[in-house]
């Protein structure tokens, strides 16, 4: 039986930095710039202008992940638009 | 009004981004408002150092090229309140960044900040220059190895060139084991060449590999020599006086035993 | 072409020694002179050193106006103007013997000579057609080149070339010599490493010197 392990560990150094490495190395590669971001905000804007008003002022998105790279966007709806 | 310190060295990997890190943070902890700026071209380790990594939207190419406001390119330290860094770019561009700019830059921060330390790339090309631009003084870190001392020389050298009076000499990874047996330059080997004043003596230790891979620069840790090191380096930097502290490692089975029985120099 | 050898110029242990051809007019010598200074003129720049004429016969005013020429068209800082044309051959080895013993300190020509007053760090270089006197240390990846003898008043690391123009008799002296390597006219040699690290720091006055092909290295004592 694992009895130290019943104890919760901080996990050692080496193991923190492969992690850290790991999200380092996705985010160089996928090679995000500011411009990307603004383009991605903008293509989702006009796909979302068909089924939403959008308070675009309060608009949020962005690349986040303390558990893998995210996109996390937080979209205040203003109202729905009937078909 | 601030002051612009850059770390060079030459030679790459004799630490002077952990150095940058480590006096950048040590400087914040004692209450001193601190960027931090890695003027490397093309490759980003300062923000990695400081567990940053993801929290770069915008660099120093974006300032300087105005794509965004310089506040919003420094990145706030939630662990050091005062302490913000600009992360370098990842273009290959050597051209991104010219003296000229960097100069601009440290004027407008040296009037909110009360230092700017300056990771300088290794080499002596584009970044270097860009590097020692606007810089108030000069920290050359080098280890006690031939080919480090030699480029050591050959920086302090250009920086003299530059007009750059204050150059202070960091001697990282010291081995204290080794000088005795022969196998290591002494300290005095090292400043006979390069004749220039010590700023610190760093000694070789495994806690500097740990805090790199937290992302946790050693001069926060207690138990970290060389974080004691970089602690002292600090307070010297601040104009204190602080006695160079004893080298040799005091923990340890043998040590401990030696001290039991009086044997040899067991402290 | 006639012109191209009008002016020859040769380094000495102590200065520059213009050669003009015997056959040819001044105004070939003039040209040709300010021609050769345009295109060698780092080898002239910032120097301190003496000239010395020889070959065709020239009137002081002529001698004079190659002097003008010389200072228009260099930072040349000189020191001594000798006028050997129209001697002899025997003349003018009597002339330069009883100028310059061979081979002993008293010789040490300090008219012509360059002082750096400080060392020399990994990557700066100084060249001279004279003698060098360095105070300081010459570290690793320096160099010193010089036409005469050099002189160091500190450790040598580096690399020193004494006698650069072909000059044998030249010498080099320091107070800690580990070179990475040393020249002497066309003669070279290197520190066996061993040797190099017993000497690390150790203050030991010597001199090197040419004898057939070799150079030797001999302490600075009475």
């Amino acid at each position: 039986m694992d009895f130290f392990g019943l104890f919760k560990r901080q996990p050692k150094s080496g193991a923190i930095a492969k992690n850290r490495l790991q999200l380092v190395l996705i985010q160089d590669r996928m090679n995000t710039t500011p411009e990307l971001l603004e383009m991605l905000k903008s293509d989702i804007l006009k796909v979302l202008a068909n089924y939403v008003e959008i308070d675009e002022d309060s608009l949020d998105i962005d690349i986040n992940g303390s558990e893998g790279p995210a996109l996390v966007a937080n979209i205040p709806i203003k109202s729905w638009k009937t078909r | 009004m601030g002051e612009v310190i850059v770390v060079t060295s030459g030679k790459g990997g004799v630490g002077k981004t952990t150095t940058s890190a480590n006096i950048g943070c040590g400087l914040a902890i004692a209450g001193k408002n601190v960027v931090l700026i890695d003027a490397d071209i093309g490759l980003r380790n300062l923000d990695v150092v400081m567990g940053l990594e993801n929290r770069i939207v915008y660099d120093l190419v974006d300032v300087v090229e105005g794509k965004c406001r310089l506040k919003q390119a420094l990145i706030k330290d939630k662990r050091y309140p005062t302490m913000f860094l600009l992360a370098a770019a990842q273009t290959k561009d050597k051209s991104a960044v010219s003296p000229e700019q960097m100069m601009k830059l440290c004027e407008t921060l040296r009037e909110e900040y009360d230092y700017i330390i300056i990771d300088c790339p290794a080499g002596i090309e584009q970044g270097f220059k860009n590097a020692i631009a606007g810089a108030d003084r000069a920290v050359v870190v080098a280890t006690p190895e031939v080919s480090s001392v030699r480029d050591a020389d050959r920086i302090v050298g250009l920086l003299e060139a530059s007009e750059i009076k204050n150059i202070r000499l960091i001697l990282n990874r010291l081995r204290p084991d080794m000088i005795r047996r022969g196998e290591m330059m002494t300290i005095e080997d090292v400043t006979d060449i390069l004749a220039i004043d010590v700023l610190g003596l760093v000694p070789d230790d495994e806690s500097i590999v740990v805090s790199t891979n937290k992302g946790e620069p050693a001069v926060a840790d207690n138990n970290s020599r060389a974080g004691q090191a970089f602690r002292n380096i600090t307070q010297r930097i601040m104009g204190n006086e602080v006695p160079f502290m004893d080298l040799e490692e005091t923990g340890g089975l043998m040590n401990w035993l030696k001290k039991i029985f009086r044997i040899g120099n067991g402290k | 072409m006639q012109k191209n050898n009008s002016v020859i110029f040769k380094g000495g242990k102590d200065g520059i020694i213009i050669i003009l051809a015997e056959d040819a007019n001044f105004n070939d010598i003039s040209e040709s002179l300010r021609e050769k200074i345009r295109s060698s003129s780092k080898f002239f720049a910032d120097a301190s050193t003496t000239i010395s004429f020889k070959g065709k016969k020239l009137a002081e005013k002529e001698v004079l106006s190659l002097i003008e020429i010389i200072n228009e068209e260099t930072n040349l800082s000189i020191s001594f103007i000798e006028d050997l044309t129209g001697d002899t051959d025997a003349e003018k080895e009597k002339k330069q013997d009883e100028r310059k013993p061979l081979g002993s300190f008293a010789s040490i020509p300090t008219d012509g000579a360059y002082f750096h007053r400080s060392g020399l760090r990994n990557g700066q270089a100084i060249s001279h057609n004279g003698s060098v006197v360095i105070l300081g240390d010459i570290n690793a990846g320096a160099e010193v080149v010089a036409a005469g003898n050099v002189v160091v008043f500190g450790a040598v690391r580096g690399l020193i070339h004494a006698g650069a123009s072909g000059d044998n008799n030249a010498f080099v002296c320091a107070l800690s010599m580990q070179p990475i390597q040393l020249r002497i006219a066309d003669k070279i040699t290197y520190f066996p490493k061993d040797m190099l690290k017993e000497n690390k720091n150790k203050i030991d006055p010597v001199y090197a010197f040419v004898k057939g092909e070799e150079i030797y290295i001999s302490p600075i004592t009475n």
